[in-house]
Parts: structure tokens; C-alpha cells; sequence
């Protein structure tokens, strides 16, 4: 099941509490080396698969590789994994110095080797001299980067994030999540990160993997996940679209000609087409005017809002209301004008009805 | 899996091999048995089996010597667990079922009373059970956690639900010795025990019914006490607040007959009360003191703290935002109290009154000083052990009739409010402000807790000041001889202590100080598994640990006496029992207080300690024990004072050898010999008020020095610390 180069590999892992299924049949690798990113809503299972990897929930059917080895009945404390926790985690009791060498410590690791490896994991992150702070007595970002050491020391086969920028102000987020890519790649780790936000996961991830209701909704580079969403869901989620009912007129090829109320639209398919779809279209891939275009829907301006770097318009069309985002503005228009919301067919994207 | 199964194993041989199987009358940390390890007193197993031909004794050993045997070979990790779990199932049962049904038919050392090796071979086997089932995953997560859980069960089940046991089975019993349930019936549902003829016109009550109106009233009384003080200390501006938080300090350090014996000084028929009355008035002197009506003014004065204790948090726990919203609303202070805050509290008012309840009915000390021809249910359960004849099986009746009713209120409390709590407390800081009370409300609360602080007081002055007096309201003279005769110290030989109450208040202190770290101990890794831990049957394990806390005091007393006073496990007399009912008895309180602490530390803590590869023992020592020390103290400090001050059970165990405080008092209180009794507990309250305070500063000094260290308060850890110091109030 598990492929050569895969660091950790899950093979329809299913987990239940009580009658509740919280994963069911999940399957997923981990290339060495690589980031993957588990990211949905809240609830979706993806910090429940993390904690499966981590062994500190046990799951209730399927198993867990991690390198060649076979360890679903392992509990934490045995795999060879390291965890960054939402809550970083610290001991309040210990000094950066202790925290970041208790792996080491209680592995009776020597004296000597225990320090040369803790003060070259704080060099990493950049905290050397605050070897004797309390957790207490460091910023948000700082304690978060003494966590990372901490889980890095260890040098282990895959490292966990579970949320671990969302304790942080929106500034430092971009800051320390580019540190954090940084560090992996420098270190070649293997890594799963856990996350609800896209943008962070779009930014630090090799690979994403977007899961909904407990079961993976789809997996690919964040370019893939972004341009050929393949379902309402992920087309929403991670690219905020404008989900517009259609009817399909006539296709060829991965092209299709769509009828919306009663205009009729080029639009493109990501996979195949079948009779039940959605047109998917992102709010920048949207443009206005005053005159008449093909490939566009008639419409009136509900509401606009001044955003400095760019307009947000809410237009009211025959197949409902779009959103659209215009960072050229060129133009500016005025709540209750007629405009033309022009579709650019190759972004317009055909996505399955969700039953 | 291997390491540790072999650790045991080579404890059930020693266990096995060279430990008297039996107990020995020399007592076992004399080692005098090693001096003669084939007699039949204190042969070990192998030697019962080979020197006096004990056949039963072979099967432990082939267990034993089997699973060294599994061990060696190098099969399927799976299958060895799985074999380890049978061994040790069959080696635990046999080991017990034997020490039971052996006893009539042998002739057995020390009549069969079984000793250190049986005790080890049986953990022996126990952790064995506990290893195999850690392995296979299906209680706890390693070896130690179901290690843990299974000598907490083992333990329980010895000393909670054994001796219960035994109260059923005597309360079923004939005089023959069979068992039935009509006798039973007809015993615990007879006029003897819920006759309400004083209803009809009748002089008395049975003792149920008499404790069941004495628990309601108590029950209401102190929560309506409880509850003007709480809002006194929370809602108002009251110059005194920190003054009103020492009396919830007071009933913990109380001994449990001051507060009889104090209201005995003032309105007994020699009291002064009663004197002033007399004299100004010409109000005749009489005994209506001893009854009803001294009892409940002496339950009110002992368990309104408690209450205090209780809404205290209740109170504090309505959040300020929504009192804020209902003043918004244009509701005045009145409005806001009656229609929101005091709705949000009923869960916690049901609380503090069924707390109340429960201590009423199991209290003894009150009833025993001033119930007077007012029998209840635990003082009735002392009389029919230490009566003209003893007849246990009417104590035990009775103890199932006091039993039914406490267990009845601890299921209501945790069943009906347990879910059912509106306290609006969140991590999230609520910075709004209790609005405070109404100009009339604010002035009943005044009337009614202030005279009542001030009486209070008055009743713990009476003791120390009764305590120097020579013999009240005859001979009002200052006099020390009452500290003499208890607490005098000879110097003309050496040093002698030659006070009566030396030899009671060593062996207090030192059974006190044993059982306040085992107690303490057992309460907080109890605690630990039921928060930190998953494994089935948990609310089973729960609810057995919770259990002994709705066990009245007197009912372990007789439980005690009936199961561990005959073979297979014999302690009565011994000290043991003594820190053993300390313990089974105290160690909800040390569960609640981990639990508290323990929810305050995010769990993430732990989890990150076992991701960097240390185990759940490690991660315990490393991590959490260092983080819980406050909360260690405060267990600590009430378990040492609770054993002090305990005397529902302790009367029944107390030995001549083995005396204790409480029941030193009760005899001099018997004899009449109130100076004594008094100074006596005087000294006890010193005693205590020292532990106390000794034990604060430390716990005070730790917080300074790492707020000291903390600048920035971190905050999980800040919370953490504050949380269990306001705990030790407790």
C-alpha cells in the first residue's frame, strides 16, 4: 500500500466516537520532503487524521505507515513524529533552554549532546540567548518559534502543525509561516500542516489536501486546487466563486456552451461534463462595463464598497446575485447603475450540483 | 510489554517464595519471621506446599512459574499479552477465592488472615492482568495507566464496596446466621426507625424521620445563610469582606464537638445565657437546648461556611454582562436580582442545599453532645454497637436506612445537576461588573449575617475562653489545671509527658500525617485518569470513586468493624485501618480538587510531552506534578486536618493501643469532664490553624517568586495558579 518514497501513508483510516463517524475510509500520502496541508471547515476531520498520525488518537480501522514501518498500535510516545500544537504547548515550568531538550531528556540523552543539539535547534529559529526565559516571558512569536524548535530537535520522520499561526496577530502570520517554510525546506522534513485558513495553506503547501464531512474532497498543488476546482464545494471554499446555476446547451471537447436565466455563456470544464453542473467563476475573473459584450450577464449594482487597493461590487442579475472583485478601477460604479458582468470563458469553470 | 511483565513476575516469586503467606503476629516490618521462615506462622506459599503439604498453594506457583516460562519463548507479541491476561485473571481470582473459602475448612495460621505474600502475589498477578490488557490497547494507553486504574479498582473495591458488602449482608441476616428478606423488611420499614408518631400527637419520632427533618431544615438554613454571606462578600461594599472569608476556614479546622460544647456554655442550664436570663427575667432554667433545637443551631453553625463556600463561587459565577444587559433593559437592581441573577444561581442554591442535606445526615458529633432525647440515624448507629448489648444487625439496618437516604441525595445532586449548571464563566475575560444589590435586600443580607459572624465568633471565643475556667458556671476562676492534666509535661525525671491527652494527640497526629500523603496521592491520581484518561467503563470508575464521599462516617464505622474485624483481611485494632478509613473516606475530596486543577491545564501539555517521546509516567512527573503543586498542598493540607478532626468513623476503630483525639473527647464529654474536652480542642484548632498556615506560605511563597519570574503573565499558567490557591480555603 504504502510507496517507497512516501514518509507517511494512511490507508483507509476510519474513525469513529461512539456512533459518530468522524473519518471514514481515508486514504492519503505523504512525499518525503514535502508539505501537505490537511485543510476544510472546522469539523471536517482534519485535526482528528493529524492527531491519528500522531498517535495520540487511536483509529478505529485502516493503518498508519510511517516510513516503511507499520504503526497503528503505536502510542506517541514510540513514533518517530514531532507535533507543533495550536497552543504552542510550552512548558510553563521550564526555560526555553529545558523545553526546547526535554525530547532529549527524557530519552536520557547525554548532558553535553542535549545542549549543543538545543542551542543549534534555538540558533535555527533565531532565539539564541533566550536560552533562559520563561515561556511566559516571550512574544506570541517567539514562543512559537521555541516550539518549532522544540519539535525539530528530535529530528523526526514528519513533523505535525496543527494550526500553529492562529494564536498569532494577521502581520506575524505571514512572517513566521514563511519562516516555517523556510526551516522545512532547509531541513528537508516531511511535514503535515493543519490549517482552516486557504490563503496560509496556499502559501506554505507542496500539497493540498481539502477535506469535507470526514473523507478528502480533493488533493492537488495549490495552482490545481485553485484553477480546476472539481465540485461547488471546493470551488467556493478555495476560491470563493460565484456559484451561478446553468443549463448545458451543447459541448465539445472539455468546452461547453451554458444558457444562465436566459443568456447564453462559454464556459470551460474541469473534468468531464455531465447533466447536472454549476458554472463556477471566481469574483476577479469577473469584469464590468457599460456596453454591451458577449459572454455577459446584464445586471444592476447593489452595493459597492471603496477598499483602496480594489472594488467589491454586489450585482444583481436574472440568475441572482454575483460578487465581483475589480483591482484594475478603471471605472467606478455607482449602486443601482446597469452594467454587463462579463464571464472570461476560460476561468468560468462547469462543477457538478452537490446533492 | 516483556520488561515489565518480568519485573512482576520476579515480584510474585518473592511474593511467592519468601514472604509469610500469612499475617504474623509479630508484626511484619518486625522481621522476626525471617528468623524462622518454616514455621507454619510464617512459612511462604512454596513452603506451606512443600512442608505442610498445602496442595491449594501449587496452583499460584505453576501460574507464576508458566508465564516465566511465555515470557522466554519468542512468540507473537499479541498472544503473549493475551496469555498474560488469563494468568494474571486466573491467579488474582484463585488468590482470592481461597482466602474466603478456605476459612472453615482448614486449620489455618492466624486463622487464615493472610499476610505479605499473599498481598504481593496478588499485585503480582494483578499488574500482570494490567500489563497483557495494556498491550492489547483496550483500557488505557500503557502500562502504567492501566496499572493505575487497576490497583484504584482493587483498592476501592477492598475498602468501599467489600465492607459495604458487609453491612447488606448482616442487615439480611436471622439470628441463626441464614438470610431473608422478611426480617429485613420488617426491620427497616418498622415504626423502630420511621415511626411518625410525634406528628400525631406522640413524644418520638424514629430516627429516619427525625434525620430526614433535621437534614431539610439544616439544608435550607444554611443555604439561606450561606447565600446573604456570599452576596455580602461579592455584591456589596461591606468594609469586613475579607474577615467573612476566614469563617469559611472555620468548620474544616473545627473539632467536631466545640461548636456542642460552646453552645452548651452559653445556653445550657449552667450557661451563661441562660444565667443572665434567669437573673434579669426570671426565665427558669431549663434543658430545651438538648434536642431538636440544639442540634439544628449547632448544624447551622457548622455547616453554613460550607454553603458560604459554595455560593461563593455560585455568585461570582453569573456573569456581569448579563446582569449589565438586564440594567440596560432599563431594569432596576431589584428586577435584575429576582429575574436574572437568582435564576442563573438556582442550580448552584439545589447544590449548597443538598450538600447541606447530606452533611446533616451523616453528621455526628452535634447530636451525640445536645440530641438529648432526639435520636437520629448516626447516633442511633453508634448506640447499637456501644450499647448494653451489642447488636450489630439493628446498626446495620439502620446504617442501610442513613445510607439509602445520603446515596439518594448524591445521585439527585449528580444526575439532576450535574449537566445542569448556567455559570457563564469562559476563558474569555468578562470585564463587566456585578451590579451590586438593592438598598432592602443589601440591609436583610446585613441583619441577617452580621449577627450571625458576631455569634459565630462569640461560640469559638466561648471555647478558648471556657477552656481556663475551672468548672463552668459553679466555679468561674481562671484556672490552667485543665491543660495541665491533659497536655502536663514532667521535668523532674528527664523529660515525661505526663498529660492524659499526650498519648491520644501523638497518635492523632502521627496516623494524620501518614494518611494526608496516601490520601492525597491516591485522590490526585484518580483525578489525573478520570481527566487526562480514555478507557472503557470510565463512568463506572467514576461514580465508584465519588461514591464513598455520600458514605456516612458512622456507616464506614460498622462497615469497617463487620468486614475487617475476621479473617481474610484482619486490621481492626491496628493503625492501619485507621489511615485505611482516612483515606477511602477523604479521597473524593482529593478527586474534586484534581479534577478542578487538573481541567485548568490545557491537555496539550501533556500531549506535547508524550510527542517528544517521554511515556505517561514520565509525562506525569515531568509535567504535570510540577504544574499541580498547589493543588497537591491543598489536598494535602485537608486531608491532614479531616483526619484530625473525623470522629463518625474513627470512634469505632479506635483502639487502646491506637487512640485518637476525637475519641479521646467524646469519652471525657461522656464523663462530663467538659474543662478537658474543651482545652483539648483548643489545642487541636492551634494545632491545625499551625499546619495550616505553615503549608499557605508555602504555597504563597511559590506564587511570588514565579510572578516574580513572570512578567507577562503567560495565560494558561497564571489561571492555573491562582485557581488552586483560592482552593485551599476549601
Amino acid at each position: 500500500m504504502n510507496s517507497e518514497n512516501a514518509s507517511v501513508s494512511l490507508s483507509n483510516i476510519k474513525k469513529c466516537y461512539g456512533t459518530v463517524t468522524a473519518i471514514e475510509n481515508l486514504s492519503l500520502e505523504i512525499p518525503e520532503g514535502e508539505i501537505v496541508t490537511l485543510l476544510g471547515p472546522s469539523g471536517c476531520g482534519k485535526t482528528t487524521t493529524l492527531r491519528i498520525i500522531a498517535g495520540l488518537e487511536q483509529a478505529t480501522g485502516g493503518e498508519i505507515y510511517i516510513g516503511q514501518e507499520n504503526v497503528t498500535h503505536q502510542s506517541a510516545t514510540y513514533r518517530n513524529v514531532a507535533m507543533v500544537f495550536q497552543s504552542y504547548a510550552l512548558f510553563p515550568h521550564m526555560n526555553v533552554l529545558e523545553n526546547v531538550s526535554y525530547g532529549l531528556t527524557v530519552s536520557s540523552t547525554p548532558k553535553k549532546t542535549r545542549k549543543e543539539k538545543a542551542f543549534r535547534a534555538l540558533e535555527m529559529v533565531g532565539l539564541t540567548g533566550f536560552e533562559n526565559r520563561l515561556p511566559s516571558e516571550l512574544s506570541g512569536g517567539q514562543q512559537q518559534r521555541v516550539a518549532v524548535a522544540r519539535a525539530v530537535i528530535l529530528e523526526p520522520d514528519v513533523l505535525l502543525f496543527d494550526e500553529p499561526l492562529s494564536n498569532l496577530d494577521a502581520k506575524l502570520r505571514r512572517h513566521v509561516r514563511e519562516e516555517i517554510r523556510q526551516i522545512q525546506q532547509s531541513l528537508g522534513l516531511s511535514a503535515v500542516y493543519v490549517t482552516h485558513d486557504q490563503e496560509e495553506a496556499m502559501a506554505v503547501s507542496d500539497k493540498i489536501v481539502v477535506m469535507k464531512d470526514g473523507a478528502i474532497a480533493q488533493q492537488g498543488t495549490p495552482t490545481e486546487l485553485y484553477e480546476q476546482p472539481q465540485s461547488e464545494f471546493i470551488a467556493d471554499f478555495i476560491g470563493d466563486a460565484n456559484i451561478i446555476p446553468c443549463e448545458i446547451e451543447s459541448t465539445s471537447g472539455n468546452r461547453a456552451v451554458v444558457k444562465v436565466s436566459s443568456t447564453t455563456l462559454d464556459s470551460y470544464a474541469a473534468k468531464h461534463i455531465s447533466k447536472d453542473m454549476k458554472l463556477s467563476i471566481q469574483p476577479r475573473n469577473i469584469r464590468l462595463t457599460h456596453t454591451y459584450t458577449p459572454n455577459s450577464l446584464a445586471g444592476r449594482v447593489q452595493h459597492s464598497t471603496y477598499l483602496g487597493g480594489h472594488m467589491e461590487y454586489l450585482i444583481n442579475t436574472d440568475a441572482g446575485d454575483i460578487f465581483v472583485v475589480d483591482a484594475e478601477m478603471n471605472e467606478k460604479y455607482q449602486k443601482g447603475e446597469s452594467i454587463h458582468a462579463i464571464f472570461e470563458a476560460t476561468k468560468t469553470i462547469l462543477v457538478p450540483v452537490e446533492q | 510489554m516483556n520488561k515489565t511483565a518480568t519485573l512482576w513476575v520476579a515480584i510474585g516469586f518473592l511474593g511467592l517464595l519468601f514472604l509469610p503467606w500469612y499475617s504474623v503476629d509479630t508484626g511484619f516490618w518486625s522481621f522476626q519471621w525471617a528468623l524462622a521462615l518454616n514455621n507454619l506462622e510464617n512459612a511462604s506459599a512454596i513452603l506451606q506446599s512443600v512442608l505442610y503439604g498445602r496442595g491449594w498453594f501449587s496452583p499460584p506457583i505453576i501460574l507464576m512459574v508458566t508465564t516465566a516460562g511465555i515470557l522466554c519463548l519468542r512468540t507473537n507479541q499479541d498472544n503473549k499479552a493475551k496469555q498474560l491476561i488469563v494468568i494474571g485473571a486466573l491467579g488474582l481470582g484463585y488468590v482470592i477465592a481461597h482466602s474466603f473459602l478456605s476459612l472453615e475448612s482448614e486449620l489455618l495460621p492466624s486463622n487464615g488472615a493472610v499476610g505479605a505474600g499473599a498481598f504481593v502475589t496478588s499485585f503480582a498477578f494483578l499488574f500482570l492482568l494490567t500489563t497483557g490488557l495494556a498491550h492489547m490497547r483496550q483500557v488505557g494507553s500503557d502500562a502504567f495507566i492501566t496499572g493505575l486504574i487497576g490497583t484504584i479498582i482493587v483498592l476501592v473495591a477492598t475498602f468501599v464496596f467489600f465492607p459495604i458488602s458487609h453491612v447488606l449482608i448482616r442487615a439480611f441476616e436471622y439470628p441463626d446466621g441464614s438470610l431473608g428478606i422478611v426480617r429485613f423488611l420488617s426491620r427497616i420499614l418498622s415504626g423502630d426507625v420511621w415511626g411518625i408518631s410525634c406528628f400525631t400527637g406522640g413524644d418520638h419520632c424514629g430516627p429516619a424521620i427525625n434525620s430526614l427533618i433535621l437534614a431539610v431544615a439544616t439544608g435550607i438554613g444554611t443555604t439561606a445563610l450561606g447565600l446573604s454571606f456570599a452576596l455580602i462578600a461579592t455584591r456589596t461594599q461591606f468594609r469586613a469582606k475579607k474577615t467573612l472569608r476566614i469563617l469559611t476556614v472555620l468548620p474544616i479546622i473545627t473539632p467536631p464537638f466545640v461548636i456542642g460544647l460552646s453552645l452548651i456554655l452559653l445556653f445550657g442550664r449552667a450557661g451563661v445565657v441562660t444565667d443572665w436570663l434567669n437573673i434579669l427575667f426570671e426565665i427558669e432554667k431549663s434543658r430545651w437546648l438538648y434536642g431538636f433545637t440544639g442540634v439544628y443551631l449547632s448544624q447551622l453553625l457548622s455547616f453554613t461556611p460550607i454553603a458560604f463556600l459554595v455560593l461563593i463561587g455560585v455568585v461570582e459565577g453569573v456573569s456581569p454582562s448579563m446582569e449589565e444587559a438586564s440594567l440596560t433593559m432599563r431594569a432596576n437592581r431589584w428586577q435584575t436580582f429576582s429575574n436574572v441573577s437568582l435564576p442563573l444561581m438556582k442550580p448552584g442554591l439545589a447544590n449548597a442545599f443538598l450538600l447541606g442535606f447530606i452533611e446533616s445526615l451523616a453528621d455526628f458529633g452535634n447530636p451525640l453532645v445536645l440530641g438529648g432525647d432526639f435520636n437520629v440515624l448516626s447516633t442511633e448507629i453508634y448506640f447499637a454497637i456501644v450499647g448494653a448489648v451489642a447488636d450489630t444487625s439493628r446498626a446495620a439496618v439502620l446504617g442501610i436506612a442513613l445510607l439509602t437516604l445520603t446515596v439518594a441525595a448524591f445521585l439527585i445532586q449528580r444526575r439532576w445537576l450535574g449537566n445542569k449548571s448556567y455559570t457563564s464563566v469562559t476563558g474569555k475575560g468578562d470585564s463587566g461588573q456585578h451590579s451590586g444589590l438593592n438598598p432592602a435586600l443589601k440591609w436583610a443580607c446585613y441583619l441577617t449575617s452580621i449577627p450571625w459572624a458576631i455569634f459565630t465568633l462569640i461560640i469559638y471565643g466561648m471555647i478558648v475562653y471556657g477552656s481556663f475556667v475551672s468548672l463552668w458556671g459553679y466555679d468561674n476562676s481562671f484556672t490552667l489545671k485543665h491543660y495541665q492534666q491533659a497536655f502536663g509535661i514532667d521535668f523532674r525525671d528527664g523529660m515525661f509527658l505526663s498529660g492524659s491527652a499526650w498519648d491520644s494527640f501523638l497518635t492523632t497526629i502521627k496516623i494524620a500525617s501518614l494518611a494526608a500523603p496516601l490520601t492525597a496521592l491516591v485522590g490526585l491520581l484518580t483525578a489525573y485518569l478520570l481527566v487526562r484518561q480514555n478507557f472503557k467503563g470510565k463512568s463506572v470508575f467514576e461514580f465508584g470513586t465519588m461514591l464513598s464521599f455520600a458514605i456516612p462516617g458512622t456507616v464506614v464505622g460498622i462497615s469497617y468493624i463487620l468486614a475487617f474485624n475476621v479473617p481474610p483481611i484482619e486490621l481492626t485494632g491496628t493503625g492501619l485501618i485507621l489511615i485505611i478509613a482516612f483515606m477511602f473516606r477523604n479521597m473524593p475530596v482529593g478527586v474534586r480538587g484534581g479534577i478542578a486543577a487538573l481541567s485548568q491545564l490545557d491537555k496539550s501539555l501533556d500531549e506535547a510531552s508524550l510527542m517528544l517521546g517521554a511515556t505517561s509516567f514520565t509525562t506525569l512527573r515531568r509535567v504535570i506534578t510540577p504544574l499541580m503543586g498547589p493543588a497537591i498542598l491543598a489536598a494535602l493540607i485537608y486531608s491532614f486536618v479531616r483526619a484530625i478532626t473525623s470522629v463518625s468513623a474513627v470512634i469505632f476503630l479506635v483502639s487502646a493501643e491506637h487512640n485518637m483525639a476525637t475519641s479521646f473527647i467524646v469519652g471525657r464529654v461522656e464523663n462530663g469532664e467538659f474543662g478537658i474536652a474543651i482545652a483539648y480542642s483548643v489545642v487541636l484548632i492551634l494545632t491545625m490553624l499551625a499546619a495550616i498556615t505553615f503549608l499557605q506560605m508555602l504555597v504563597g511563597r511559590r506564587k511570588l517568586r514565579r510572578e516574580n519570574r513572570v512578567s507577562d503573565s503567560n495565560r494558561i499558567y497564571s489561571r492555573e495558579i491562582e485557581q488552586p490557591i483560592k482552593g485551599t480555603a476549601l
